[in-house]
C-alpha cells in the first residue's frame, strides 16, 4: 500500500522534471489513490483541503462547525472526462456523495459540502478545445476561464456575449452558478447564448443541446445534477463603437427612468447598470481621489454603431449630459473587480437579489432604510436584464477581523434578503446560506428541478444536502436553522419587526466595534482578511498551473497566513509549498481586492523560515522546471494577464 | 622550418571595473519571468543567487547593445540607455567608444563585437572619413582571421635601392643594406607615454618580445626602464651627438632614430662612420613645412618617423589621412617613395586606422597612447589629480598581457580588412588609395553637378 510511503506529485515538462514534496495520504485519499485512475490527481495533505472546505465567503469557524460537515473526505482534481466517469463510477459504489466545484468564487456556498464526500475540482481542465471563426462558437472544457476564453477568441477578432464579474471564474462554474453578469441586458441569460453542454454521471458523458427541458435546468443547479466536463457556446464579433457612458443624475427616480428608457432602446445597449451615490463615494476612496461625480450613477454599455448612435440621441432628448468618457471606462473595468471593497473593511458581506424592475424604486430605498437602521453604510447596483427582472446588489464592509462584529453583519445581510424576498425579490444565487428562501422560488421551477434531479441523478450523489434537502450534523437540527420553515420564518419576523430590532442590532454593532475589535491588528493577518477568495489568483498562477496545488496561489498562501497566525498547524510539507513561486505577480495584477502581495509573500516566508527551514534546492529545482515547461511559456506568451503587454507601450508588438 | 606568425593571447582581467556603455534598466512591472536570461548571450540578466525566483540587477558591463532582452521582455520592463560616466570617457580623437573598444580587445584579445550594428555616424574628422574596400568580403579562401590561405602582415623597416645591377654572370652588384623584417605593422613608441613606470616598461618590453615588434627609447631612459639593447628589441632614440653614442651600442642594435632632423646630413654621416649597416632613422614632427623637406630627409635617412599630434593632425591642424597622401605623393613624384620607411605615429586610436594610414602611404604605425588606454587609462583631458586607472602601479605582467591582447585583436582585424579586400600581404596596401573611399571623392562623385553645375567638397 502507498499509505506509509511519501507521495509525491510529480510532472514532467521538456526534459526537466520536478517533485514536489507531499504529504502522505490518509484516509479516503488512501482508496482512492489505490484505484490507479489515469489523469487524475488526489489531493493528500490536510492543508491543501482545507482550501476545498470553504468558498469565497468565510462563515465564522463556529457556526460552521455546528452546522456542518463542511469538510471533504476526499478532493480530486481530474484532467479528462473520463477520469471524471471513472471517480464517479468509484463514488456510486461506495455510495459517496460528490460535490463538483469550480474556482468556487461565488460566496453562498454552492460548492461547499455540506455532508463530506468527494469535491471534485474542474479548475485544471480548463482547456479551450475549439474557436470556430465562421459560426462564431467556442468549444471549451469545464475549467476554462473567461479571461482566457476571451483572449482566445481576440486573435480571431470575436469576443464573448456575456462574462460573469469574476472573468477568471471558470465555465462550469458560471453555468451552475447562475448565468447573469456583464453585457446579460444586450446578449441575454448565459443559457441563451450555451448551445450544447456534456455532463458526466457514473455512466458516461452526456450531451443536453439546447431546447431540452434538462439542458436549461442545468442552469443555475449549483451542481446537483450532474458533474459538467464541457460546453459549446456563441460568440460575437469584436465592434469598436461598442463604448461605455457614464450619466450621474440627483434622483434616484430619474435614474430609474432613464435606465427604463435606455433598456427600452432597439438595438439594446450591452449592458447597463446603476450605481448609488454611496458606489461611487466608494470608488473615490478606493482611488484616494475625487474624480467621480456623486449622484446616481448609470453605466451604459453600448452594443454596436447603431447602439451608439441611439444611446446618444436618447441622452440628447433627455437633455442629460454624460461625464466623461475616461471616468465611464475606469468605471467599465471596475465592473470586473467587484471586490474591492473588501479592502475598506477589512471584509465584505452583501444580499443578492432578482427583483422585478417595476419594483426598483421600492426596493432599493427599502434596502437603504434597512442599512441606514442597522449601521450600515451599503453600496447599491442593479444589473439591468432582459425582461422584467433585474438584478439588485447590496454590498456593505464589514470589519472581519471582528469575529462579534462579523456575524452581527451577517445577520444582518440575511434579514436584508428576507425583507427584499418578503417585497417580492428572489435570492440570485441559494447555496448553502440562502437555503432558507428556497420557497421564493417559482413553483414550476422547483418542480422541474426535481423532474431533472430524478432524472440526471437518480442515486442522489451530486452536491446532495442543498436545497432539495440541507443536510447537517447533529441529527440535522442545528441545519433547520437555515430551512425556510425556521429560519425563513423567523427572518421574516425579524424583517418585519426590523424596526423594534434596528435598535437593539445597533447597540449590539456598536459594543462589538468597541470591545470585540482585536487589540492589535497583524497587517499581514489583515491582507489575508481582505482577500475576496474569488480565486482569480488561481488561474492566472504559474506555479499552480504546474503543479496543480492551490496552496501556491495567492489565496491559498493567505490561507495558510491565516492559519499560522491564528496558531494552526502546518506540516513541513505545506510551508515548503508556499515558497513554490515565480514572483510573477499575476497575481496582483488580477486580484480583486488589489492587494499588495508580494511583501506580504516575503513577510509571509520570513516567518514561515523561523519554524520550517526552507529549501533552497527545491526552489531552484522548481525555477528550472517552469522555465522549461510549455505551460509557463504560455502563459508568458499570453502576457501572464490579459492585455499586460499594452502596459508598457500602449500597443502589441508583433515581436 | 616554417613557423607561421602566432601572437599568444591569454584573457586579462581589467584591475578596476569597466564603464559599461550601455546602462540597463529592469522596471517595477518585470514579473521575473526570466526570458532576458535565455535572451542574453553576454550574461548581463541572472536570477538572483539568494533567491531564484527573483531576477538579479542587470550586469550592464557586458551589454553589447543587441536588444535582444529589450525586444524579447513580454512585459516591456527593461530599458537601454548610455551611460553618463560612459559618454565622460576620453578626449578628442578618444571617443568613449574607441577608449571601451580598446580595453574590451586588451581584455579578451578578440576582435569587438558591436552588437546592433553601427547606426552612425557614418563619418568623422580624420580617418573616419575614409571606408575601406570590402568587394572581396565574401572570398572564402582569403577571409580574414579564418581564411585557409594565409594571408602576410609582415613588413620590412630598410632602405631600398632604387634598382638592382648585375654583373656579366648575373652575380648582383648592388650592395643589400640591412633590414628589419617585422610580422605585425607596428612598433611600440615609448618616448612620451604619460605614464613611464619601470613596471610598465618592462611589461612593454616583454610584449614586444612576444610581438617580435620594436620600441622606440630615449637612450638616456633604456637603462632606468631595465631594458637591454642586446635584446634587439629597442630602438634607441638618440640626440646630437649621435655617432658617439651608436660606437658604443651593442651589435644587436641594428635600428637607430634621431631625435629630430636637425643637422640631419651631418648626423647621419657620423652614424654611418661609427656603424656602417646601421639603419637610420629620423622622428620629424608633422608640420607645414615637412611636406617641402620631405624630399631631402629621404635622401639622408633610411627610415622617416613622422609623428602627428594627440588627434593625430598636422600642427596646421591638417589630418594625418591627407597629409600622409600628400607626403607619398612627393615622393613618389620624386621617384624614391620605395627607398625610405615611413613610420606614423600620433593619435592611433583604433585597429582599424592601422589599415588606413597604411593605404594613406605609410609603412609601419607607431603606437603610443593606445598603448596606455589598453593598460586602463581613461584618456581624461588632463592628468591632474589621482589616477581613475591607477597606472602608476600597473604590474609587468598584467601591461604585457593587455598589450599583446590588443596587438592581436588589432592585427586580427587588419587580416579582416585585408580578406575582405583580396589582398594577401599589408605592404601591398601602402599607398593604395584605391582600396579606400574619401568622403569628399564619394560626395563630389555623387552630387557633383546637380546644384547647377557646383562641385561640393
Amino acid at each position: 500500500m502507498e499509505s506509509s510511503a511519501q507521495g509525491c506529485t510529480s510532472v514532467e515538462a521538456g526534459a526537466q522534471q520536478f517533485d514536489a514534496k507531499e504529504e502522505p495520504k490518509t484516509g479516503l485519499a488512501v482508496d482512492i489513490g489505490a484505484q490507479g485512475i489515469p489523469g487524475l490527481r488526489v489531493v493528500s495533505g490536510k492543508g491543501e483541503m482545507m482550501l476545498f472546505s470553504r468558498d469565497q465567503s468565510d462563515i465564522p469557524q463556529l457556526l460552521k462547525d455546528m452546522l456542518l460537515n463542511y469538510r471533504p473526505d476526499a478532493v480530486v482534481q481530474p484532467s479528462t472526462a473520463e477520469a471524471i466517469v471513472a471517480i464517479l463510477g468509484y463514488a456510486e459504489r461506495r455510495d459517496l456523495k460528490v460535490v463538483p466545484r469550480g474556482i468556487s468564487s461565488s460566496p453562498f456556498g454552492g460548492a461547499v459540502p455540506v455532508d463530506g464526500g468527494i469535491v471534485i475540482d474542474l479548475s485544471s481542465m480548463n482547456g479551450i478545445i475549439n474557436v470556430d471563426p465562421s459560426q462564431k462558437r467556442a468549444t471549451v472544457l469545464a475549467g476554462a476561464r473567461w479571461s482566457d476564453i476571451d483572449h482566445e477568441l481576440g486573435k480571431s477578432g470575436l469576443r464573448l456575449i456575456t462574462s460573469p464579474s469574476s472573468k477568471f471564474s471558470t465555465v462550469g462554474g458560471w453555468i451552475a452558478g447562475g448565468g447573469i453578469g456583464i453585457g446579460s441586458l444586450g446578449g441575454g441569460h448565459l443559457s441563451e447564448n450555451v448551445l450544447t453542454v456534456k455532463v458526466a454521471n457514473p455512466k458516461g458523458v452526456r450531451t443536453y443541446v439546447k431546447g431540452e427541458e434538462d439542458f436549461r435546468r442545468l442552469f443555475g443547479s449549483e451542481g446537483q445534477l450532474g458533474v459538467i466536463v464541457e460546453a459549446t457556446m456563441m460568440v460575437k464579433t469584436k465592434d469598436p463603437s461598442s463604448k461605455p457612458h457614464l450619466i450621474v443624475l440627483q434622483e434616484l427616480k430619474d435614474a430609474i427612468d432613464l435606465a427604463i428608457s435606455l433598456k427600452r432602446l432597439d438595438p439594446i445597449p450591452e449592458d447597463l447598470i446603476y450605481f448609488s451615490p454611496n458606489k461611487m463615494a466608494y470608488s473615490n476612496d478606493l482611488l484616494h481621489l475625487d474624480i467621480l461625480p456623486q449622484g446616481h450613477a448609470l453605466l451604459v454599455t453600448s452594443s454596436n454603431e447603431a447602439s451608439e448612435k441611439a444611446i446618444v440621441s436618447l441622452m440628447a432628448s433627455k437633455g442629460v449630459t454624460e461625464a466623461g468618457e475616461h471616468l465611464a471606462r475606469l468605471l467599465s473595468h471596475d465592473r470586473y473587480f467587484p471586490m474591492k471593497l473588501r479592502r475598506i473593511g477589512p471584509g465584505m458581506l452583501g444580499a443578492e437579489v432578482l427583483t422585478p424592475t417595476a419594483k426598483l424604486e421600492d426596493m432599493l430605498a427599502k434596502a437603504e432604510e434597512l442599512c441606514e437602521a442597522f449601521a450600515l453604510d451599503p453600496l447599491l447596483e442593479v444589473h439591468f436584464l432582459q425582461g422584467k427582472d433585474s438584478l439588485m446588489l447590496c454590498y456593505y464592509p464589514t470589519d472581519q477581523g471582528n469575529q462579534m462584529l462579523y456575524a452581527l453583519d451577517a445577520v444582518k445581510s440575511m434579514i436584508v434578503t428576507a425583507s427584499l424576498v418578503d417585497m417580492g425579490a428572489r435570492p440570485y444565487s441559494l447555496g448553502i446560506w440562502n437555503n432558507s428562501f428556497v420557497d421564493s422560488l417559482p413553483e414550476e421551477e422547483m418542480t422541474g428541478m426535481s423532474r431533472s434531479k430524478k432524472r440526471m441523478d437518480p442515486s442522489q450523489m451530486f452536491n446532495s444536502g442543498k436545497y432539495f434537502k440541507l443536510k447537517g450534523r447533529t441529527f440535522g437540527i442545528p441545519s433547520m436553522l437555515l430551512t425556510p420553515m425556521v429560519a425563513g420564518n423567523g427572518l421574516k419576523i425579524m424583517s418585519s419587526m426590523s424596526s423594534t430590532l434596528s435598535p437593539f442590532l445597533r447597540a449590539a454593532t456598536a459594543v462589538a466595534k468597541r470591545t470585540m475589535g482585536p487589540k492589535s491588528r497583524d497587517p499581514l493577518k489583515e491582507l489575508a482578511d481582505q482577500c475576496a477568495m474569488c480565486g482569480a489568483c488561481v488561474a492566472v498562477c504559474p506555479a499552480y498551473n504546474l503543479i496543480g496545488d492551490e496552496r501556491v496561489t495567492a489565496r491559498g498562501k493567505l490561507v495558510t497566513a491565516r492559519t499560522l497566525i491564528d496558531g494552526g498547524k502546518i506540516s513541513e510539507e505545506h510551508a515548503q509549498r508556499t515558497f513554490l513561486c515565480m514572483r510573477c505577480k499575476a497575481c496582483e495584477q488580477v486580484c480583486q481586492s488589489k492587494l499588495g502581495l508580494m511583501d506580504a509573500y516575503d513577510d509571509l516566508e520570513s516567518r514561515l523560515e523561523k519554524r520550517y527551514k526552507r529549501d533552497a534546492k527545491e526552489i531552484e529545482a522548481f525555477v528550472k522546471f517552469a522555465e522549461s515547461s510549455d505551460i509557463y511559456e504560455e502563459l508568458i506568451d499570453k502576457g501572464l494577464v490579459l492585455g499586460s503587454p499594452k502596459n508598457g507601450m500602449g500597443g502589441e508588438r508583433d515581436v | 622550418m616554417y613557423e607561421r606568425y602566432h601572437i599568444h593571447q591569454e584573457v586579462t582581467a581589467p584591475r578596476f571595473r569597466p564603464v559599461p556603455k550601455f546602462i540597463i534598466q529592469r522596471a517595477g512591472n518585470c514579473i521575473n519571468c526570466g526570458k532576458c536570461e535565455r535572451n542574453c548571450v553576454y550574461g548581463v540578466h541572472m536570477r538572483r543567487d539568494d533567491d531564484p525566483r527573483r531576477m538579479a540587477d542587470p550586469l550592464s558591463q557586458f551589454c553589447k547593445d543587441c536588444f535582444r532582452c529589450i525586444a524579447g521582455c513580454p512585459q516591456r520592463a527593461l530599458t537601454i540607455s548610455v551611460g553618463a560616466e560612459f559618454t565622460s570617457l576620453g578626449s578628442g580623437g578618444w571617443t568613449p567608444q574607441r577608449v571601451t573598444t580598446v580595453w574590451n580587445e586588451s581584455e579578451t584579445g578578440k576582435v569587438p563585437v558591436f552588437g546592433a550594428g553601427y547606426r552612425g555616424m557614418f563619418s568623422g574628422p580624420g580617418y573616419d572619413a575614409m571606408w575601406t574596400d570590402m568587394s572581396e568580403i565574401v572570398r572564402p579562401t582569403r577571409d580574414g582571421i579564418h581564411g585557409r590561405e594565409h594571408i602576410s602582415t609582415n613588413v620590412l623597416i630598410c632602405r631600398n635601392p632604387p634598382f638592382l645591377e648585375f654583373g656579366p654572370k648575373g652575380e648582383l652588384l648592388t650592395p643589400m643594406a640591412e633590414s628589419i623584417d617585422l610580422p605585425v605593422p607596428f612598433v611600440f613608441d615609448l618616448a612620451a607615454l604619460k605614464e613611464s613606470t619601470k613596471g610598465i616598461m618592462q611589461g612593454l618590453d616583454q610584449a614586444a618580445k612576444e610581438l617580435h615588434t620594436l620600441l622606440m627609447v630615449p637612450v638616456d631612459k633604456v637603462e632606468a626602464y631595465g631594458m637591454d639593447l642586446s635584446s634587439g628589441r629597442v630602438v634607441p632614440i638618440v640626440g646630437d651627438d649621435a655617432g658617439n653614442e651608436v660606437s658604443k651600442m651593442p651589435e644587436q642594435v641594428r635600428f637607430i632614430e634621431l631625435s629630430d632632423a636637425n643637422r640631419l646630413k651631418e648626423r647621419v654621416k657620423a652614424v654611418r662612420a661609427a656603424r656602417g649597416g646601421m639603419i637610420v632613422g629620423t622622428r620629424v614632427k608633422a608640420d607645414a613645412e615637412l611636406e617641402s623637406r620631405l624630399v631631402d630627409i629621404a635622401c639622408e635617412a633610411d627610415v622617416i618617423h613622422v609623428l602627428f599630434d594627440e588627434e593625430g593632425r598636422e600642427s596646421g591642424g591638417r589630418y594625418a589621412r591627407d597629409a600622409l597622401r600628400s607626403y607619398h605623393k612627393v615622393l613618389v613624384k620624386a621617384g624614391i617613395r620605395d627607398e625610405v620607411t615611413i613610420i606614423a605615429g600620433g593619435g592611433i586610436a583604433a585597429a582599424e586606422q592601422v589599415p588606413k594610414s597604411i593605404i594613406c602611404g605609410t609603412d609601419v604605425v607607431s603606437l603610443d597612447d593606445a598603448l596606455m588606454v589598453s593598460l586602463g587609462c581613461r584618456m581624461c583631458h588632463s592628468c591632474k589629480g589621482e589616477c581613475p586607472a591607477d597606472l602608476a602601479n600597473a604590474p609587468s605582467e598584467y601591461v604585457k598581457g593587455r598589450v599583446v591582447n590588443m596587438a592581436n585583436a588589432w592585427r586580427d582585424q587588419l587580416l579582416e580588412v585585408l580578406g575582405a579586400m583580396g589582398i594577401k600581404e599589408v605592404r601591398r596596401l601602402r599607398g593604395e588609395t584605391g582600396r579606400a573611399i574619401f568622403q569628399e571623392d564619394a560626395e563630389r562623385d555623387s552630387f557633383a553637378g546637380i546644384f547647377r553645375g557646383d562641385v561640393i567638397g
